[in-house]
């Protein structure tokens, strides 16, 4: 048995069924006056004129009239009764049922609940729909009548057919089936995936040629077991195609790739394959990647860096590199691994590819037992140079801030030189707390220079003071 | 219609639009113009160069106008001639062509214009063409500072949303000054003073009354709501509820919005009481089943939607788009002269039996209403039967004329009043009442309100009948009646079959394009009490409408903004110069602005004849009127409140209660008098004590100020209590509450003994008071001070009107000594009181 849920183009006709049944209502004041009206005056003159006396030109004029109208319609008896209990015959129309009846399974549905047959011809209509009263008139009024698609769920068992209307399964006769469901499914001639010939369960549809294009939207698919795998972002789209009672049907299959490392590999594979892992969003990739064996990751990860920059993946590479896969980086991987890796990884890398670091800085932080003999000697000049300029900087800082001559300059006349110093040792203060760690050595040779201008200025302003004394 | 070529300059950007005039054909087009700007030619002075901010409205097919804004003149360059410089082109879906008010022309756009001399020709001509300016210089300042009122008022954004804790089931719920239902003292409802309200009376207990006096009892819920940190405290939530009282509904959202006003469910505000710190909220209101309320809304509703409507109003008049309403804006606020069609004053067959039972100054007043002129003023001083006129009026539209009124009052109660005179009679016309709250004259509510008014007086309509000998038959049927108490009216009933509309000028129920398809085929606008709206609702109705009726009385109160400058001043739309402005047109009734007017061109009326105060009482007030008001009181009814002791009260109808000792204090803004309080105390339990058959006696203690109210209710609650139960009616209010009322008995305190700085000085509060007595009038204060507070009507010379009215009392009335405590002299002119 299999549970299809498709379109069919089955005949619907909507009927309302109008009833018109006497009935009685509690009078209303001006209604029993009007009857009262009808039953004493002797025409509908006099009856005129009576409403004209009691009401003249008022709002009531017209009102009146139109009801002693309707009373005036009534026989003696209706009116002697009405006067007896106050109770006023009424025609009620009732439009408030209606039904579907569908002509090429010849049942009916009222109130969801199904009916053999067309229900508003039933012999006892008017009992099932509990009217109670003396019915003048009933009447069918078809309000619609359209075979329009639409879905209907449909069950093949055996050699039958079953639709499911009102929460029931009615017989549906071959030929009518392949009369009402048409499927111009040209597309069929793509599909190279397998077609099987059975099916079971639900969650069956119908093939349709949209379903077709969409599987092959892309050229990232795969075969398993004869059904195609369309890849997407987070997931592989199996589907599986049927052929029943000479359609096609299918039914879809979603395999997310978290935890499925075959998948994971296959579909990475692929992709490299197809050369289209590069189209592929940078956050499925790193989850293909996590799932799947690190050397399979790493070619994906030199394949890709080679071509795109990306942080996240750089950040997948070196966490790579940390658990032991050291060999065979491509130098663009390596290259990307420095610009997003902190200091600390800055060893491993190198150790990767010892030529690709040339900046004198970052050899500086490389633990001195991976470098290379030449890197080793250049690394150490540059401490040693570091230092001495360091060593020259803190003498002069110590001399400046002992000889007072900041005090003493404000004694001396403003001249060119002594607003240079005033200038040059605020900008000292402003810059004292350089930190020497952290400072490169370019900056450690700049800020020298502006100490050596001071000091020298401080030596010429001493010399100027000594000679005035 | 004249054919004018004219050159065309292109320079905006909408060249669409212009494509469908600039085609080289001709089209009919209506010229005006809001304001005359003229620029006359430098080589001639006496032609003009050009007319400016002229607009040429064109048909489009379907609905509305294509409109160009520009200057029409002529051009002196290549190929010189005449020339219409577009400045702005639009559409307006919303302007019927037709109703416009312009000068017909074909105009056609060519390279070929018109000479320059026929096209000064032509300008000479639309500029004495009366229909080419929308004559009403003052309306772009209008409309300047109207948007400015807008701006503050949405700025100002009041609205305040308190969630629903709980609703109790209705109750049913006896009003205090309703005495003929027996209730339990148990039950009874007190407000917030300990002044109690009325009483619960049981279901079974309802069943029982009579169906005259199950409408007497109102059916309440009590609204528990939460007063969060949002909304401060309990105290401060009360302050808010009160001050919103004409504007709370009922939702389900916390936000509401203009879309949903058809839907609102307004609550008619009856008691607010504090339960240990959870405020309730008890009032009527018509909830629809199976919907759930979450919030009570104090939500400008009315604010919001009436400014929306007025804007619209004033759009269409601005737009020239609605030409009866451009005119009675002239006539009422412009400078042109209201026409008065004279010749159609007089009575004939099918006028005569609606003044058969008006006095002479009714009967002027409904013939000049009726005369068929645009614009009719009535005046209508205190109790001169402003409302019996209206009725005439409105019989006499509805039923000779066949045409339609839209009936409109600032107040529910003013505009009640009238439909309940139109109810009165065997021919009565049927109103139809919009509003959100409940009313007897609104939805389905009329089938019973049928009932309760024609019905129970059949018997005697039924006399009417030519043929006797079926009336009886019928009355004798209809002693079986024993159907549903209502009329099948409402159902059998359309819109359009309503030839009266009832609507408060500021009501919410009418807004939005649906809202104004009511007021589709009403020819007639009568605004009662209209000396208390301002401007702005007076032009909410008019672009709808062809003939207006004011009534009002600008002696009584005059407008009051919704806001002080306190309140707006810190606002960011805030302009001290444009505030000024706005107080002052709001502030001044339309109704005293277009009395001159209205005076010198015949269309004014003034009623004189009063049928309220008793003649000492009337002298009093009518001082205001200079004794125009004739006194027929004693002539409609001669009997009056009757005392057991005849010389204190009977003999004389007005008193004035010299307070000795007593002093003005001032509590923050407001002020009071405390040995005036004592005073007025002692004079109700005196009049509980000597008043005879109090239970058909109304009366009231009328007060300047709210803090003397207050202080009032918190040291005399007993007493208050006591004269509720005691009298037909006892009530306290200030002077604005009470316009539009009037009891047998009123005391009225004026607090100050400071001559500068009160609102005494008013002469219309003076006058409002005073006014609403009936029969006796107990006038508290310092006549020393009060004889020195001048006052000024209209203009007129600075008078002591205070002095006049003691004097007058001294002569007529009685003057009571007040000094801790009362005792009655001998001399029937002069009471003692004795000192403590």
């Amino acid at each position: 048995m299999v549970q299809i849920n498709l379109k069919l183009s089955l005949r619907k006709i909507k009927n309302i069924i109008e009833v018109s049944y006497n009935t009685f209502e509690k009078a209303t004041y001006d209604q029993y006056l009007m009857a009262s009206l009808a039953l004493r005056s002797k025409d509908k003159l006099s009856a005129y004129q009576y409403i004209d006396d009691i009401t003249g030109s008022g709002s009531l004029n017209a009102h009146f009239k139109q009801l002693y109208d309707k009373a005036h319609k009534l026989d003696e008896n209706q009116l002697k009764n009405i006067m007896g209990n106050s109770m006023y015959p009424m025609l009620k129309i009732d439009k408030s049922n209606s039904y579907d009846y569908y002509p090429e399974l010849n049942v009916s549905v009222f109130n969801n609940k199904l009916y053999e047959g067309d229900f508003g011809k039933y012999e006892d209509l008017i009992q099932r729909l509990y009217i109670q009263e003396e019915v003048i008139e009933s009447e069918l009024i078809e309000k619609r009548n359209n075979a329009n698609p639409e879905p209907y769920s449909v069950r093949f068992e055996d050699d039958k057919i079953l639709v499911k209307i009102a929460e029931e399964w009615v017989n549906l006769p071959t030929e009518i089936f392949q009369k009402i469901f048409v499927n111009d499914l040209t597309s069929i001639k793509k599909v190279k995936s397998e077609i099987h010939n059975v099916a079971d369960g639900s969650g069956w549809y119908a093939l349709t040629n949209a379903v077709i294009n969409n599987m092959y939207s892309s050229n990232n698919y795969f075969y398993d077991n004869g059904d195609l795998c369309l890849i997407r972002n987070d997931d592989v789209r199996k589907t599986i195609i049927s052929q029943l009672a000479g359609f096609y049907i299918y039914k879809e299959e979603i395999i997310p790739y978290a935890g499925n490392k075959d998948l994971c590999e296959k579909v990475l594979n692929l992709l490299l394959e197809n050369k289209s892992i590069n189209e592929f969003k940078t956050r499925s990739v790193i989850t293909l990647l996590t799932y799947s064996d690190d050397l399979i990751a790493q070619s994906v990860i030199n394949y890709i860096l080679a071509r795109k920059d990306s942080k996240e993946l750089a950040l997948m590479g070196i966490k790579l590199l940390v658990r032991g896969i050291e060999k065979n980086w491509e130098n663009d991987a390596l290259k990307s691994f420095m610009t997003y890796a902190d200091s600390s990884k800055y060893s491993l890398i190198y150790k990767a590819n010892p030529r690709l670091v040339e900046d004198i800085q970052m050899l500086s932080m490389i633990n001195p037992d991976f470098l290379t003999p030449t890197h080793k000697k250049k690394v150490e000049e540059y401490k040693q140079n570091r230092q001495a300029i360091i060593d020259s900087i803190q003498k002069m800082v110590g001399e400046i801030a002992t000889s007072g001559m900041r005090e003493k300059t404000k004694q001396l006349k403003s001249t060119d030189k002594t607003r240079r110093f005033h200038k040059l040792i605020q900008r000292y203060d402003a810059h004292s707390k350089i930190d020497y760690n952290q400072a490169t050595l370019n900056d450690l040779e700049k800020y020298s220079k502006e100490i050596t201008e001071l000091y020298d200025l401080m030596k010429e302003l001493q010399n100027e003071i000594d000679k005035e004394n | 219609m004249k054919n004018f070529k004219l050159g065309f300059y292109l320079d905006i950007k909408n060249k669409e639009m212009l494509d469908l005039v600039n085609d080289g054909e001709g089209h009919d087009v209506l010229l005006s113009t809001n304001r005359l700007n003229i620029e006359h030619d430098n080589r001639d002075q006496r032609l003009i160069k050009t007319l400016k901010e002229v607009k040429l409205i064109y048909e489009l097919e379907g609905k509305g106008c294509l409109i160009l804004l520009g200057n029409l003149g002529c051009d002196f360059r290549q190929p010189m001639g005449g020339m219409f410089f577009c400045k702005r082109v639009y559409i307006d879906q919303n302007v019927d062509y037709h109703a416009i008010k312009g000068v017909e022309m074909n105009i056609c756009f060519s390279n070929y214009p018109l000479s320059i001399d026929s096209t000064q020709t032509i300008l000479a001509e639309l500029v004495t063409n009366e229909n080419f300016e929308f004559n009403l210089s003052q309306f772009d300042e209008f409309m300047d500072i109207f948007t400015f009122y807008k701006k503050l008022s949405s700025e100002l954004n009041n609205n305040t949303t308190f969630g629903i804790r709980s609703i109790s089931d209705p109750y049913y719920y006896v009003p205090v000054d309703v005495k003929d239902i027996d209730v339990d003292e148990a039950n009874q409802i007190t407000n917030l003073s300990g002044i109690v309200t009325g009483h619960k009376i049981e279901r079974y207990k309802y069943d029982m009354l009579s169906s005259e006096n199950q409408d007497k009892v109102r059916k309440l819920i009590d609204i528990k709501i939460e007063v969060g940190e949002e909304n401060g405290d309990a105290d401060r939530a009360i302050k808010k509820v009160k001050k919103f009282a004409d504007n709370l509904y009922l939702t389900q959202t916390k936000e509401i919005d203009e879309n949903m006003t058809r839907n609102l469910v307004g609550l008619d505000l009856v008691n607010i009481q504090k339960d240990k710190t959870d405020v309730v909220v008890s009032g009527e209101a018509n909830l629809r089943k199976d919907e759930k309320y979450n919030y009570l809304n104090l939500y400008d509703m009315g604010q919001k939607v009436k400014l929306e409507s007025i804007d619209n109003s004033l759009r269409l008049i601005n737009q020239g788009a609605s030409g009866s309403a451009c005119e009675l804006l002239e006539y009422i606020i412009g400078s042109k002269q209201m026409p008065s069609n004279n010749s159609a004053r007089q009575a004939g067959d099918n006028k005569d039996k609606y003044i058969e039972n008006l006095d002479e100054s009714q009967k002027k007043a409904f013939l000049m209403a009726t005369d068929g002129s645009p614009v009719s003023l009535i005046k209508g001083p205190p109790g001169t039967g402003k409302t019996y006129v209206i009725n005439a009026i409105v019989q006499y539209i509805t039923k000779e004329l066949k045409q339609k009124v839209v009936i409109s009052s600032q107040t529910h109660v003013a505009i009640d009043n009238v439909l309940d005179e139109l109810m009165e009679n065997y021919d009565l016309i049927i109103p139809n009442r919009i509003t959100n709250r409940r009313n007897r004259y609104s939805g389905e509510e009329i089938d019973s309100t049928l009932y309760k008014t024609w019905a129970k007086k059949f018997e005697s309509h039924n006399k009417r009948a030519g043929d006797q000998k079926l009336a009886e038959e019928i009355l004798k049927d209809m002693a079986n009646f024993q159907g549903n108490q209502v009329f099948r009216f409402s159902q059998d009933t359309i819109l359009a079959d309503y030839s009266v509309l009832g609507a408060t000028t500021t009501t919410s129920a009418i807004g939005g394009k649906k809202g104004l398809e009511l007021l589709e085929g009403y020819d007639w606008l009568i605004i009662d009490e209209v000396s208390k709206c301002p401007i702005t609702e007076v032009l909410r109705y008019l672009p709808y409408v062809e003939k207006i009726i004011m009534v009002g009385d600008d002696f009584q109160l005059a407008p009051l903004l919704e806001f002080t400058k306190a309140d707006v001043e810190g606002l960011p739309s805030y302009d001290e110069d444009k505030f000024n402005k706005l107080e002052s047109i709001y502030e001044k009734s339309v109704f005293a602005n277009t009395l001159e007017k209205a005076r010198e061109a015949g269309r004014m009326i003034e009623l004189n004849v009063n049928y309220r105060s008793v003649k000492a009482v009337l002298n009093a007030y009518n001082i205001f009127y200079d004794g125009r008001l004739q006194n027929m009181r004693e002539v409609v009814k001669p009997t009056k409140v009757q005392f057991n002791d005849f010389k204190k009260y009977e003999d004389k109808d007005i008193f004035f209660i010299e307070v000795k000792n007593g002093k003005e204090a001032k509590d923050g803004t407001s002020r009071y008098n405390i040995e005036e309080l004592e005073a007025t105390a002692d004079i109700l339990k005196d009049l509980m004590k000597t008043v005879e058959n109090p239970i058909e006696v109304t009366v009231s203690a009328i007060f300047p100020y709210a803090a003397q109210i207050e202080k009032f209710q918190k040291k005399y609650k007993e007493l208050i209590n006591d004269a509720k139960k005691h009298f037909k009616s006892f009530e306290i209010d200030t002077v604005d509450a009470f316009q539009g009322k009037e009891t047998d008995i009123v005391l009225v305190n004026t607090v100050v003994t400071m001559e500068k700085g009160n609102f005494l000085s008013e002469f219309r509060r003076i006058n409002v008071s005073m006014s609403r007595a009936r029969d006796k009038l107990f006038i508290f204060g310092n006549s020393i001070t009060l004889s020195k507070i001048e006052m000024r009507i209209n203009g007129g010379n600075k008078r002591t009107y205070f002095r006049e009215i003691i004097d007058d009392i001294r002569r007529f009335g009685k003057m009571i000594e007040y000094n801790g405590g009362l005792e009655y002299g001998s001399n029937k002119s002069q009471i003692k009181l004795k000192k403590d």
